[in-house]
């Protein structure tokens, strides 16, 4: 009878301290999984908890809690957290990972400058998945800044970083080549000119069929209607009734040329982006 | 025999008492505390869950409370902000804690209802910051004149908020608006004057000499070919349309000039006056 008694104190008593409820790593183990499912609203949530209540590995945890937030698009705060994951490790490797998530989300806010700043602190003893990435992002960057050349550049460091070539070098060249001629070809300012000289050619030179006939026909008939007026009445009568609506409509399609020529040349790099984007995405954001 | 069994069981019991018992992680006192940190980090949309659990499993108490309201805002969930205070009149409303009150007047101007502040402030409500909101919704609503006065008839704050916003009223009030119906008359007088007033020195200049050239040349032609064709007429239609023209366009450009203007100052009152929110 006493024996079973103390049983029942001791199982009693063990109870509170065997029945556990979940605990930090559970938290962790919880966060992963939800991380690897793609449920990242929720997998931040709880790498927080775990963050808030003592987990270890804080940098570790900063930094999955940014790449949710990453995930999520929400790219100011996966910014925050990339930060605060690069003060609190105190290895090179992550300290990487972190200056890549913030490049990253950068990049995505349009912030090129700043992107290629943060790009500054990236320690070149990194591996080479990271040097890759490093390099993407250098390259994407200087792409979008127009700085063609050194973006080439950093596009070849990929190539040459890969010991099984991932992609065709010759294509990266055939790329770079097209960007080049675009933007010769489509040069805004030789448009401008040119619809000055002849009205409606810049809109052709850009392929606006329609647009240019329009702007030729108009002028042209503009300028016939002035030489009826000189002939019947006098320069001056047909300078003054119709020089204002020849030179809103020529000095109109001669910017208007311009703007087409721009808006060309960026509908083709952006082509050449996304095929720029197809050749060297790293894996990781694919 | 069964002293020793007892004696060990003994020892057991007092090693598994001396156990510290597994901190729970979910419980009302740590959840509270992680919904703060999540509010604190400015992760809006994680603490709301995390308070709307607390509300659901545990006491909200008012603290608890006013931060979720908080997050609610922050979150730009204003109907269910709105929700708790509608059930309050003015009255419950000023028994309320003070920091109740202020987050009220919050909600209202994040909602652009300036009329419900100015109600609250009209009934007497005590709530902080009372002079900066009455300055800047006088600011918000363009009246320069009335948000001057009030700088010069009451006691100022120190403090930054109020000292900039009393700065924005007296720029506000010393600035020239440009008169429309005037720009108009001048356009009358002299063709592009009224846009030149307003500050548009090009477009005046070329609605000046469209208007004067066109003018010239329908005279010219009504003289050399009189009224019985029909080419004098266009011209003299050409010459009142730019003319009729360059009135309108006299009085747009007032109108243009003080909005860029008020834009100006109202958006540097809503920097100011949101800064903390």
């Amino acid at each position: 009878m006493k024996q079973s008694v103390f049983f029942f104190l001791i199982i009693s008593l063990l109870s509170p301290a065997v029945s556990m409820g979940q605990n930090v790593d559970d938290v962790v183990a919880f966060a992963n999984r939800q991380f690897e499912l793609g449920n990242y609203s929720l997998a931040s949530k709880e790498y927080n908890r775990a963050f808030f209540f003592g987990a270890g590995n804080k940098d570790i945890i900063t930094l999955r809690i940014a790449d949710c937030y990453s995930q999520l698009e929400n790219y100011e705060q996966a910014g925050n957290f990339y930060d605060r994951a690069y003060r609190l490790s105190s290895s090179d490797s992550l300290k990487n990972e972190a200056i890549l998530g913030k490049a990253f989300c950068l990049v995505m806010q349009d912030k090129l400058m700043l992107s290629l700043i943060e790009l500054y602190n990236f320690e070149y003893t990194a591996s080479k998945e990271q040097q890759s990435i490093y390099h993407f992002l250098k390259g994407l960057t200087h792409f979008g800044l127009h700085d063609d050349s050194l973006s080439y550049h950093e596009f070849v460091k990929i190539a040459e970083l890969q010991t099984q070539q991932s992609f065709d070098i010759e294509v990266l060249d055939s790329e770079f080549e097209k960007i080049l001629n675009y933007n010769k070809r489509y040069n805004p300012q030789r448009a401008y000119i040119m619809s000055g000289i002849i009205p409606g050619s810049g809109q052709l030179l850009t392929g606006e069929i329609k647009d240019g006939l329009n702007s030729m026909l108009l002028i042209g008939g503009l300028y016939l209607i002035a030489l009826r007026v000189m002939h019947l009445y006098s320069f001056w009568d047909a300078a003054i009734a119709l020089f204002p609506w020849i030179q809103r409509y020529h000095m109109g399609g001669m910017e208007h040329s311009k703007e087409l020529a721009a808006t060309k040349i960026d509908q083709k790099r952006y082509e050449s982006y996304l095929n720029l984007l197809e050749l060297t995405l790293p894996q990781r954001y694919e | 025999m069964t002293r020793f069994i007892n004696t060990v069981f003994i020892v057991i019991l007092f090693s598994a008492s001396r156990l510290p018992a597994q901190e729970n992680i979910f419980d009302c006192n740590n959840s509270l505390r992680f919904a703060n940190y999540l509010y604190n980090t400015a992760q809006y949309e994680l603490a709301q869950h995390e308070f709307e659990r607390l509300s659901f499993f545990c006491n909200l108490n008012e603290e608890t409370q006013l931060a979720l309201l908080k997050t609610y805002r922050k979150n730009q969930q204003y109907s269910k902000a709105n929700q708790f205070f509608q059930t309050k009149d003015f009255t419950r409303l000023e028994q309320m804690d003070t920091d109740y009150k202020a987050e009220y007047i919050r909600l209202m101007m994040s909602q652009q209802l300036y009329g419900e502040v100015q109600k609250a402030i009209n009934t007497g409500l005590t709530f902080p910051e009372k002079f900066e909101h009455q300055l800047a919704i006088k600011l918000l609503h363009k009246n320069w004149n009335d948000a001057y006065n009030y700088t010069q008839n009451n006691n100022i704050p120190q403090n930054l908020k109020a000292n900039t916003l009393t700065d924005i009223s007296s720029r506000a009030y010393a600035s020239t608006q440009k008169k429309p119906w005037l720009a108009s008359l001048m356009s009358v007088v002299v063709p592009g004057s009224g846009k030149m007033y307003s500050g548009y020195w090009g477009d005046g200049l070329i609605s000046l000499l469209f208007t004067v050239s066109s003018g010239f040349f329908a005279y010219r032609a009504f003289n050399r070919y009189g009224s019985d064709k029909v080419y004098p007429w266009i011209a003299g239609g050409l010459a009142v349309s730019y003319y009729s023209a360059n009135i309108y366009g006299g009085a747009k450009a007032a109108q243009r000039y003080n909005e860029n203007l008020n834009h100006q100052f109202i958006h540097e009152t809503e920097r100011i006056l949101f800064s903390d929110y």
